[in-house]
């Protein structure tokens, strides 16, 4: 019955347990990452670089940001599909909310990877 | 047809000042309202992200802005929303394996989330409008 529940038969479960999954992996991460932050508590410019420096901690942060992005995106879906019944408006709405995620995941890429520290 | 008569009868009280949502419902559309506040404002958080690891001329502006009170005043109330958002988030997830599911025991849990919102935003405050630094 739990498979059959993440089948493509009901894919309103696959995206309820994507987005609680998210955020378990968010709420573990983020310690992880508050925890170093409170370790090096980073008082300059160059201190502040170095703490995204190594490649795990900018791996760590790409996970971290991807399960937000995920979560977000399914979380504002729920909200336009509750509170804006006139489908026309609902679907502008979700199209630039679609756009704005990718903005920032491409954002998130660019600060990530994109740069040279 | 009668249904419809007896629907159409039924008591209706949209008085918003007799209305009390009860504290699980308080916790839940906050929760719903912080989450929307934190995905609009994300952003401008990448935005600082990106100018305070951009350059040492940027992270200064960052960390100049931070000393202001309007920014102050934001990122209070993002800590806000954060935390309201994150302890919520635990009570929901418990609540998703069945667990403190009673009426009387989710209302116990509403309060237990919002005491620790308001615990934890005393300690941000703190730090942040008293000894002016952001590590707390």
């Amino acid at each position: 019955m739990l498979f059959e529940l993440l089948t493509a038969k009901y894919p309103g479960m696959r995206r309820w347990l994507t987005q609680r999954l998210c955020a378990l992996s968010m709420a573990v991460v983020l310690l992880l990452l508050w925890l170093r932050v409170m370790w090096l508590s980073p008082q300059s410019f160059n201190e502040w670089q170095a703490l995204f420096a190594p490649w795990w901690w900018r791996l760590l942060t790409l996970w971290f940001f991807v399960c937000m992005l995920l979560h977000a995106w399914l979380g504002v879906r729920d909200v336009l599909r509750d509170y804006v019944p006139h489908l026309g408006s609902r679907n502008v709405l979700q199209w630039l909310v679609n756009i704005s995620v990718c903005g920032n995941a491409l954002a998130v890429m660019w600060i990530l990877f994109g740069m040279d520290f | 047809m009668i249904v419809k008569k007896q629907k159409k009868q039924r008591p209706k009280n949209l008085d918003l000042f007799t209305i009390r949502l009860p504290v699980n419902a308080v916790v839940s559309i906050l929760h719903r309202a912080s989450g929307v506040v934190l995905f609009l404002i994300q952003p401008l958080l990448l935005w600082a992200l990106y100018l305070s690891l951009s350059s040492a001329q940027g992270y200064a502006s960052v960390a100049a802005q931070c000393q202001q009170w309007p920014v102050k005043l934001l990122i209070t109330v993002l800590a806000g929303a954060f935390f309201h958002h994150f302890y919520a988030g635990i009570r929901h997830l418990a609540m998703d394996v069945h667990w403190m599911t009673t009426l009387q025991k989710a209302r116990f849990s509403s309060r237990v989330v919002l005491w620790l919102v308001a615990v934890t935003m005393v300690s941000v405050i703190w730090a942040i409008w008293v000894k002016g630094e952001y590590v707390v």
